[in-house]
C-alpha cells in the first residue's frame, strides 16, 4: 500500500512541478547565453541598452530560480497539509492503510522532490558555469575554464588523501539526505502541531509553530554548534598533530559518520512524535 | 482542558521568545573609534587621543617584533600601524613611505631618543634595516666613545666609501619601536671602520635624510682588536628579522584558535565536549526508545525501539572514535 500512496503523492506534486522545472531550465539556459553576451559587451557603449535588457533578464532568471525553491516546498507541504488536515483528511484517514504508512509516504515524497529540485539547481548552475564564460583561445563555443579548475582542485586533493575522497563524498551525500529528511520531518511536525492546537487558521498556526521551533533550534545550534565545533576542532588539532594523513582521514570519516547518525536520531524522534500525534491525538472535527 | 493548558503554554513561550528578541534592540556593541586626520595632515586623532606628526632629526624606521595594522585606510591609501608589543603612543602611516605620529609624551621620549637616550643598537645590511643582528651595547658604546676620542680616526673622502661593503649601525629606542641610522661600519680594505653620522652636518645627507656620497670628507675610525672581532661576530649573525604583522580584521576572529588557550586546555575542553556529545546525548534517546513501547499505561507502538537502535549505533560509533583517538 505504501507504494500506491507514494505513487499518488508523487503524481500529485509532479503535475505542477515539472512545468516549473521546464521553465526554470529554459530560463537558466537562455540566461547563461545572456550573461555571456553581457560579459562580452558591457564595455561597448553602443551595446549599453542591450546589456541593460540582458541584466534585467538575468534578474528575472535569478528570481525564477529562487522562486523554484519556494514553489517546490509549497507544493510538497501543501500536499501534506491539505491531504491530512483539511476536509480531504477525513477521506485520507478512512483509507485501509496504517497512518504510519500515510506519514511515511508523505515524508518520502517530500524528500524525493527536494532531492530532484537540488538536481535541477545543479543543472541550472551547470549551464551558467559551462556557457557563460567567454570563449577562450581555441574554444569554439564553450570555455571549460570552470570545470578545468575543478579538475585541477580534484587532482591536487587526490594525491593527498587518495581513496578517502570517495568515502568523504559518500558521507557528504548521506549528510545531505539526512538533512533533507530532518527538514521534512520538522516541517511536518510543525504543521501537525499547528493543526492540532488551532481549530481555525490551522495553516497560520503551523507557520507560527514553525517560526517558534526554528528560532529555538537556530539559537541552540548556532551557540552549541559553533562553540562545540571550535572546541572539538581545537582539541583534535592538538591530538592529531603527530598523526599521519590516513589516521587524520579516518578520524574525520568517523566524525562525519557520527554526525550523520545524530541527524538520523533527531529525525527519527521527530518523525515518531508526529506519527504518534497523527495516530492518537488528531481530531479533525 | 489539556488543549487549553497546552495553548496557554505555547502562547506564553511564544511571547517570551518575542520579548527575548526585542531585547536585542537594546544591545549594541561599543563602537570602535575611527582614525581622522587633520586638514593640514599634522595631526591624527583616534577617539580622544591626538597624535602629532613627528619630524625627527634623522629618518625613523619602525622596528618592533610585531606590527599591528589597523583595517582603516586613510583617504590617500595609507594604513596606520603601531607596535603590537608596546603601547607607547607612537603610530606611523604606511603609504609606501612612512610618516610618524606621536602623542605629547611619546614626542618628548622621541626627542630624548634623538638626542642620545638610546635603548640599544642593531647592525643591519646597508639596504634593508630588517636584516639585522643585535650589536652589544658595550661594543657599540666603545666604538662611539673611541670615535669621540679621535685617537684612531683619519679623515677620508666620502667617495672612498661609496662602494665599500657597508653595515648600518641602528640606534633603537627604549620601547624597541623605532630606530634611526646612528652611523655605519665600512669594510675598507680588510679593516672595519666606523663613521658616526650624528656628528655630521646636513650637507652630508640627501633630501630623504640618507647619507650622501656626493662630496665631502668624514672622520673614519678604524676598529681594531676586540671591537673588530665583536663586529665581525655580529655581522655573521645578521638574519631576517622582519616584523610579524597582526591585522585588525583577523585579531578578533574567534576561529583563530591560537589566541584561545594552551594545548592542555584545548585537549581538556575537547574531552568534555566529546563525552557530552558522544556518550551522554544518546542516552535519553536510548531510554525513551526502550521505555515507551514497554509502558503499559501509555501503550506506545513498537517502532520506538528503532530509536534506541539508532541511538545505540551513535554510542558505538562514539566508542570507536574514542578507541581510534587513543590508539593514535
Amino acid at each position: 500500500m505504501l507504494k500506491k500512496l507514494l505513487k499518488y503523492d508523487f503524481k500529485a506534486v509532479g503535475r505542477l512541478w515539472w512545468i516549473m522545472a521546464v521553465v526554470v531550465l529554459c530560463m537558466s539556459f537562455v540566461g547563461s547565453f545572456v550573461l555571456r553576451f553581457v560579459i562580452d559587451n558591457i564595455d561597448i557603449e553602443s551595446m549599453a541598452f542591450l546589456c541593460l535588457i540582458g541584466i534585467l533578464f538575468l534578474i528575472v532568471c535569478i528570481f525564477c530560480i529562487v522562486g523554484s525553491v519556494i514553489i517546490t516546498y509549497v507544493l510538497v507541504f501543501w500536499r501534506f497539509y491539505h491531504h491530512l488536515f483539511s476536509d480531504e483528511g477525513y477521506l485520507t484517514f478512512t483509507l485501509p492503510v496504517k497512518r504510519r504508512d500515510i506519514l511515511l509516504s508523505k515524508t518520502l515524497n517530500s524528500v524525493i522532490w527536494i532531492s530532484l529540485h537540488t538536481v535541477l539547481l545543479v543543472v541550472c548552475v551547470g549551464f551558467f558555469l559551462l556557457i557563460s564564460p567567454p570563449a577562450g583561445e581555441g574554444d569554439v563555443i564553450f570555455n571549460f575554464v570552470v570545470f578545468d579548475t575543478f579538475g585541477e582542485l580534484f587532482s591536487l586533493i587526490t594525491p593527498e588523501i587518495g581513496g578517502w575522497l570517495a568515502l568523504f563524498v559518500i558521507e557528504a551525500i548521506l549528510i545531505l539526505v539526512s538533512t533533507a529528511f530532518f527538514t521534512t520531518c520538522l516541517i511536518q511536525f510543525c504543521i501537525t502541531v499547528g493543526a492540532m492546537i488551532a481549530k481555525k487558521l490551522k495553516l497560520l498556526a503551523a507557520i507560527g509553530v514553525y517560526y517558534l521551533v526554528n528560532t529555538v533550534l537556530s539559537g541552540v545550534t548556532q551557540i552549541c554548534g559553533t562553540l562545540g565545533t571550535i572546541f572539538i576542532a581545537a582539541g583534535l588539532e592538538v591530538l592529531l598533530s603527530g598523526a599521519t594523513v590516513n589516521q587524520c582521514c579516518g578520524v574525520v570519516a568517523l566524525a562525519l559518520l557520527i554526525f550523520t547518525v545524530m541527524m538520523v536520531t533527531f529525525t527519527a524522534t521527530i518523525h515518531f512524535i508526529t506519527q504518534g500525534m497523527l495516530e492518537r491525538r488528531l481530531n479533525l472535527a | 482542558m489539556k488543549t487549553k493548558i497546552f495553548k496557554k503554554l505555547s502562547l506564553a513561550l511564544a511571547l517570551a521568545l518575542i520579548a527575548a528578541q526585542l531585547l536585542m534592540l537594546t544591545a549594541f556593541a561599543t563602537e570602535e573609534p575611527e582614525w581622522e586626520m587633520s586638514v593640514n595632515g599634522n595631526y591624527l586623532y583616534y577617539g580622544e587621543t591626538a597624535y602629532e606628526y613627528y619630524d625627527g632629526y634623522y629618518p625613523l624606521y619602525p622596528i618592533p617584533d610585531e606590527i599591528y595594522s589597523f583595517d582603516q585606510e586613510l583617504f590617500y591609501g595609507g594604513t596606520i600601524e603601531k607596535s603590537h608589543v608596546s603601547d607607547n603612543g607612537i603610530v606611523w602611516v604606511d603609504f609606501g613611505g612612512t610618516d610618524f605620529y606621536a602623542t605629547k609624551d611619546a614626542k618628548a621620549k622621541l626627542d630624548a631618543f634623538m638626542n642620545g637616550d638610546v635603548g640599544g643598537f642593531l647592525l643591519s645590511n646597508e639596504n634593508d634595516v630588517y636584516f639585522n643582528a643585535v650589536l652589544e651595547q658595550d661594543t657599540a658604546r666603545s666604538i662611539i666613545a673611541a670615535y669621540d676620542d679621535g685617537a684612531e680616526t683619519r679623515r677620508v673622502s666620502v667617495k672612498e666609501l661609496e662602494y665599500a661593503v657597508t653595515y648600518n649601525v641602528l640606534a633603537v629606542d627604549k620601547s624597541e619601536t623605532v630606530a634611526y641610522i646612528y652611523g655605519a661600519i665600512y669594510l675598507v680594505g680588510a679593516e672595519y671602520c666606523f663613521v658616526d653620522y650624528t656628528k655630521l652636518g646636513n650637507q652630508y645627507f640627501d633630501a630623504d635624510g640618507n647619507f650622501s656620497y656626493r662630496s665631502g670628507t668624514v672622520e673614519l675610525e678604524a676598529l681594531g682588536g676586540a671591537l673588530a672581532t665583536e663586529v665581525k661576530k655580529t655581522i655573521n649573525g645578521i638574519e631576517d628579522n622582519y616584523p610579524t604583522y597582526v591585522w585588525e580584521d583577523t585579531v578578533d576572529d574567534i576561529y583563530d584558535m591560537d589566541i584561545f588557550w594552551d594545548d592542555a586546555s584545548a585537549i581538556a575542553v575537547f574531552w568534555v565536549c566529546y563525552v557530552l556529545v558522544g556518550f551522554i546525548m544518546p542516552i535519553p534517546f536510548i531510554v525513551v526508545g526502550l521505555v515507551f513501547p514497554r509502558s503499559k499505561k501509555k501503550g506506545y507502538p513498537k517502532y520506538w525501539y528503532i530509536l534506541s537502535i539508532i541511538a545505540g549505533i551513535w554510542l558505538l560509533l562514539a566508542a570507536a572514535f574514542l578507541a581510534v583517538i587513543l590508539l593514535i
